[in-house]
């Protein structure tokens, strides 16, 4: 078996045309007719993965609905501790990285390698200003006034008991949307990888573009309820 | 090793090595949504964004300047309409559904309905426990107490936790009680006193009413007296609801004039939570303990 893996010819060089990974040398896998097939395949795959993760979050707006329908007060209250100004900024945030990621997507059917990159760029950065926002101006200040979740609040001016419930719902939705945030960051983060390294997304071959895409839009559709929700529903 | 048919080989002139099921190789060509296109969803989001943002704020503002209530469906619906239409021009355009096959709609669109069922069956649940009999009705409890992780169900202290325990107080309501504690302490050091005694406490709890209606002022919004406000510190600090002279202009009395008038009269024991549902068994008074000014009485459904 040794002498298999001694066989295995050099890799050119990373970024050089005959490089496997370069767009134009990806073939598809034997049991799939053509790449359009294994496209569309891995396409409908991610579409049945976000399904799972809209059953997720539909978990946490249930509970949101629940909890609203049972202490109305509570809720007033709690969306009042909450900033729309912060909330609409991110929002704006998050919609204009969902234009970024989808013209990249764009400039890899064009074979645009460079817009590529910078799309995925401009999407990073507003991943991160979401985060910075979120840190900044919401956990931290919140946090540190003791408006945590809830056996942990320990903020005194509560106006109803029921306040630390909305702040469990209010962490968990916004958190678990914030590890979202983060998972798809990371995935762009390796399509942005091997754009810059391979070149190895093009016309026929950008799959994985296509599919991370899909997801970043998945974090999008999911603040576009989640802010309502929050801080707009008083 | 014996010869089986695959091994005849039989040249096809019209076998393509690189294409064995002769389907054509290649892309047909995906949709590629415009540059213009994609430039126009994001100001219509952007656009809805600010819509409904404008419709909330107004509507706060429409309750604030001529004092009315607007009925609450009215703001879920609006909110969620326009959440529901940006998500369709998201799913359509920059998730690219509309030009995609439609098996990945129809998969989007089953779970859509799922979560409907979700939603719609647990609302008409909880929305109609009284249909059939009044005992099962879903009573909202003052809940919150944070017993529960540090306690066992029969009561013993597991000690796992490092956070006090309530005494099946909520926690909102303990934590109050431990704010004006803390300042009735130090009100009563600067009188060089260890414990403190009455108007300590009363102070203490001018000061937090004090802080907690301010709160209001603060945000621009009419203080409306707390219902856990008992000694009605709304008045005595001089708080109105309408008062003609302005938000801005809300005067206080001074802190000694409250102390003084402070009643000398028991403290309510509130947030007893039997759990999220209310079976009643938490009503019972033997499980109260004293709280730090030591003069209970607990108002609860069961002894009324």
């Amino acid at each position: 078996m040794a002498t298999i893996d001694a066989q295995k010819p050099d890799l050119p060089a990373p970024g050089s045309k005959s490089h496997p990974l370069y767009w134009k040398n990806r073939g598809f896998a034997h049991h799939f007719r053509n790449a359009d097939e294994q496209f569309d395949a891995c396409k409908l795959g991610m579409w049945l993965f976000l399904t799972t993760e809209v059953l997720l979050f539909a978990g946490i707006f249930c509970a949101y609905a629940i909890f609203r329908m049972l202490y109305p007060e509570a809720w007033t209250a709690g969306s009042h501790h909450l900033d729309w100004r912060f909330g609409g900024l991110n929002t704006i945030v998050l919609l204009f990285s969902s234009w970024t990621v989808a013209s990249g997507v764009r400039a890899a059917q064009m074979g645009n390698n460079k817009a590529l990159i910078r799309n995925l760029i401009i999407t990073l950065i507003c991943a991160a200003l979401f985060v910075f926002i979120k840190l900044k101006f919401e956990y931290i200040p919140k946090l540190s006034m003791g408006k945590a979740p809830g056996t942990f609040f320990s903020y005194p001016y509560a106006h109803d008991p029921h306040e630390p419930l909305w702040w469990s719902i209010y962490y968990i939705g916004t958190g678990i949307h914030a590890l979202h945030v983060f998972i798809g960051a990371g995935l762009l983060i390796w399509v942005l990888v091997r754009a810059i390294r391979y070149e190895a997304y093009g016309p026929t071959e950008y799959t994985m573009v296509e599919t991370s895409a899909l997801y970043w839009h998945l974090v999008d559709l999911v603040w576009i309820f989640l802010f309502p929700l929050l801080y707009l529903i008083h | 090793m014996a010869h089986s048919i695959d091994d005849v080989h039989i040249p096809n002139p019209d076998f393509d090595p690189t294409d064995p099921h002769g389907t054509g190789q290649g892309h047909h060509g995906h949709h590629i949504i415009s540059a213009r296109t994609l430039m126009t969803i994001l100001l219509i989001l952007l656009f809805f964004t600010v819509l409904t943002v404008a419709l909330s704020r107004g509507e706060v503002w429409i309750q604030d300047t001529f004092d009315v209530i607007l009925p609450q469906w009215l703001n879920v619906i609006i909110a969620m309409s326009i959440a529901t239409v940006k998500a369709t021009l998201v799913c359509a355009y920059f998730m690219g559904l509309r030009f995609d096959k439609a098996l990945n709609s129809i998969i989007m669109l089953i779970c859509i309905a799922a979560v409907i069922c979700f939603l719609f069956f647990t609302a008409i649940d909880l929305g109609n426990r009284d249909a059939i009999s009044p005992l099962r009705a879903t009573v909202p409890t003052p809940g919150g107490t944070g017993e529960g992780l540090d306690k066992t169900r029969d009561g013993i202290s597991t000690a796992a936790s490092p956070r006090p325990t309530t005494n099946r107080m909520a926690i909102s309501d303990f934590r109050r009680l431990e704010r004006i504690n803390e300042l009735a302490m130090v009100e009563a050091a600067e009188h060089q006193r260890t414990e403190p005694n009455e108007a300590d406490i009363a102070a203490g709890e001018a000061e937090f009413w004090g802080h907690y209606y301010d709160d209001y002022v603060k945000k621009g919004k009419h203080p409306h007296r707390h219902e856990y406000d008992e000694h009605n510190y709304f008045e005595k600090l001089h708080y109105a609801h309408h008062d003609a002279s302005g938000i801005g202009s809300v005067s206080r009395t001074s802190l000694e004039n409250v102390y003084a008038s402070s009643p000398n009269h028991s403290r309510r024991l509130v947030g007893l939570t039997p759990g999220l549902f209310g079976d009643g068994s938490g009503h019972s008074d033997e499980g109260h303990a004293e709280d730090h000014a030591g003069d209970d009485h607990a108002e609860t459904d069961s002894d009324h």
